[in-house]
């Protein structure tokens, strides 16, 4: 018996009548990564994002079904969704870096969580967050800089170093390495598997041997529907599905 | 099942085969593709052009408004003086010196009869129309010179008063003939001076060219424009934070944002009936009030304040709101960390705009009586005042020939006003501006 991290159960996503997410049921465990693949606009961000309820921003969007984290319902009315998201962390599709300092983007997170009493504390968890997103070397003498400043590869990992700060339970990673060259991408997967056993992390791609190499579940999605999901080798060497099979090897129009 | 390697490089299998007939290169260098180049770089040049001379045309109003007001409005500050003789021993005022460091010197000397003795030195020394000379004012800065030196209640001292408005305005060139005539006689024998007149700077209206300040309606203005600042800022702000962040997208925000966007057409006029209505005659409030002006204005101020910052809030891109949120900020601190900082520029722009409009609104404050004649500068809110525009629309409508120099001096102290108005706001801006 692994140990379900979040559970999905039947969830569809709306977004006014048009369905995105049609009756996905999906674990995320605590020991695996778990990677998200699927071609453009199927909808692995929308079901990423109603994993911390991030789809509650958008007015139209409607979720139906049932998610739990450690078995609590998080739509459930007593579910705080501030408490929510800073235990299900979030790495957007987009850097969106705050129009702050570095070490304002890094620090902001703790500060609102009162994650940390003294400045020392502060400094200790942006440096380590910073490390271990393998951006410290290149900022650590610009911490004072505008986080906006930084190039496309680097406001990513500093939107990484932002979410790991808070030191989450979960961390959704909606394709962290786009715009990473593959020394950053191998730095952020070296990440991952560090991360791995201590944070349930759900990671979507379309690198398929990122997929491969970083995860040991995949979900195919497809139109909004979950075609597959298994172990990564499965479902890479031996896959069920006809269309699976299609796009991992590059075959889908 | 056979086993499946992960796709690599292009999938060949679904690529098309190219037409065979190729592409003609594009030649650059054709007489058509020539002359759209000279076409483009032509159409640059008149735009460029264009708004240059726009810019140079406003600057030129501008130049030519403020130097204009200078012209015609600088000599409202200076006053006339004649040195006036006068032998108070002689005049033997029925006070006690030490009276006139008490509070009560003001009254002391007026029921002593200080006035009388100033007219009778000013016939003594210029002949019988002497009296005729000298401001209604003269008097007040003989007693300003007697409460700085009491000594003199024993002495014969020369002191320089304010002459009459006739005799100011042909002094500074343009008065009576038999004023003219006066100022000759006075200028041959030596004792006309001009300088910064004082009066015209601490005191507020008069009936009397010479007596009249500005300090009343400067006063009534600072006041007003405070009271409208600390009800329509946050009033504002708050409003469109929360038509922005929270309220629900619904009929009711929709009749809501249209009412707005319409409050702020509204004619400023009705804005004064409004406040007659409501806060004269409902609550009672007193008439002619700086009070009651700030609140006038303040509902006028308002609608361009919100809409100001309904757009400022909408620019700040939604990402960031996700980023915040993202990481487990509230609704509240994603608000005030975030959007708030972002936005303010664009709020302080709007504010701006809608004070400079409430400071120089006339028609709503004559509504609610601040059109009064107001002798006395506002010593606080519910004191009777009027305010810098009220007071140029009154002094421009007055004969005497004194206003007009008064009434251009009291246009550039409305201008200096504004000025100095935007230019705090536009530090601020600039502070608050973020660098992305
Ligand atoms: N805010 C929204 N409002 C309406 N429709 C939306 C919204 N966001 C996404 N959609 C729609 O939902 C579907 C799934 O979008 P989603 O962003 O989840 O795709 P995706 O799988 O993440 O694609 P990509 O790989 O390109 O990021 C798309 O058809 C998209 O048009
Ligand atoms: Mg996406």
């Amino acid at each position: 018996m692994t140990n379900h991290k979040m559970t999905a159960r039947d969830v569809s996503v709306y977004y006014g009548q048009k369905r995105a997410i049609d009756n996905v049921s999906i674990d995320v465990d605590m020991d695996n990564v778990t990677a998200f693949i699927g071609p453009s606009g199927c909808g692995k961000s929308t079901f990423l994002r109603t994993l911390n309820r991030m789809n509650d921003t958008v007015a139209s969007a409607r979720v139906e079904g049932k998610i739990e984290l450690d078995g609590h319902d998080i739509y459930s009315p007593d579910m705080d969704v501030v408490q929510l998201r800073a235990r299900v962390g979030m790495v957007f599709q987009k850097p969106n870096p705050f129009p702050k300092s570095i070490y304002e983007n890094v620090a902001y997170g703790p500060r609102i969580h009162g994650l940390a009493g003294a400045k020392s504390d502060l400094d200790q968890i942006v440096e380590k967050s910073l490390r271990r997103a393998g951006l410290w070397d290149e900022v650590k003498d610009r911490l004072t800089d505008s986080g906006t400043a930084l190039s496309g590869g680097q406001q990513q990992r500093l939107c990484i170093a932002r979410a790991i700060a808070v030191d989450p339970e979960v961390i959704l990673m909606d394709e962290p390495c786009s715009a990473l060259d593959p020394i950053a991408t191998a730095k952020i997967e070296e990440l991952i598997h560090e991360l791995r056993g201590r944070y349930a992390i759900v990671i979507v791609t379309h690198n398929m041997q990122q997929a491969a190499r970083v995860s040991q579940r995949t979900a195919f999605f497809h139109l909004g529907t979950l075609v597959e999901y298994g172990d990564t080798s499965a479902i890479f060497t031996n896959p069920r599905e006809e269309r699976t099979k299609d796009y991992i090897t590059g075959r889908y129009g | 099942m056979n086993s499946v390697t992960p796709f690599i490089g292009t999938p060949d299998a679904t690529a098309s085969a190219k037409p065979a007939t190729a592409r003609v290169p594009t030649d650059w260098t054709t007489k058509a593709m020539q002359s759209r180049i000279r076409r483009r770089y032509a159409a640059e040049r008149r735009f460029r052009l264009a708004g240059l001379a726009a810019v140079w045309l406003s600057a030129g109003f501008l130049a030519f408004l403020l130097s204009s007001m200078l012209w015609q409005g600088a000599s409202g500050f200076v006053e006339t003086r004649v040195a006036l003789p006068i032998d108070f021993a002689a005049a033997a005022l029925p006070i006690e010196p030490a009276r006139l460091t008490s509070r009560g010197a003001d009254l002391a000397l007026a029921s002593a009869g200080l006035e009388g003795a100033v007219d009778s030195a000013a016939t003594r020394a210029f002949g019988k129309d002497g009296e005729g000379l000298l401001s209604d004012g003269a008097w007040v800065t003989v007693r300003d010179a007697l409460k700085a030196d009491p000594g003199l209640l024993s002495r014969k001292t020369v002191i320089a008063v304010p002459v009459a408005s006739p005799v100011d305005m042909a002094a500074k060139g343009d008065g009576p003939p038999e004023a003219e005539a006066v100022v000759a006689r006075l200028k041959a024998r030596g004792v006309l001076t001009r300088g910064l007149s004082m009066t015209f700077l601490t005191t507020a209206d008069s009936t009397d060219a010479t007596r009249v300040g500005i300090w009343g309606a400067f006063k009534g203005s600072l006041l007003t424009m405070i009271v409208t600042l600390l009800l329509a800022f946050p009033i504002g702000v708050l409003s469109a934070l929360y038509l922005e962040e929270y309220a629900p997208k619904n009929r009711w925000t929709d009749l809501i944002e249209v009412s707005i966007n319409n409050l702020a057409a509204v004619p400023s006029i009705i804005f004064g009936l409004l406040g007659l209505a409501v806060f004269l005659g409902t609550f009672g409030m007193p008439r002619s009030a700086p009070l009651v002006g700030g609140l006038t204005l303040a509902l006028m101020t308002m609608p361009v304040i919100v809409i100001a910052g309904r757009n400022a809030i909408k620019a700040v891109p939604p990402s960031i709101r996700d980023a915040a949120l993202g990481i487990g900020a509230s609704p509240v601190q994603v608000v005030f960390h975030h959007v708030l900082p972002l936005a303010l520029p664009g709020i302080l722009t709007g504010t701006i705009i809608g004070m400079a409009r409430a400071l120089g609104e006339t028609a709503p404050l004559l509504m609610i009586g601040m059109r009064a004649f107001i002798a006395a500068p506002p010593s606080g809110l519910r004191d009777p005042a009027t305010v810098l525009p009220v007071q140029i629309f009154l002094w421009s409508d007055q004969v005497s020939r004194g206003f007009i120099e008064k009434t251009s001096a009291a246009i550039i102290v409305l201008l200096v006003f504004l000025l100095a108005m935007n230019g705090v706001a536009i530090y601020l801006r600039n502070k608050f501006e973020t660098r992305w």
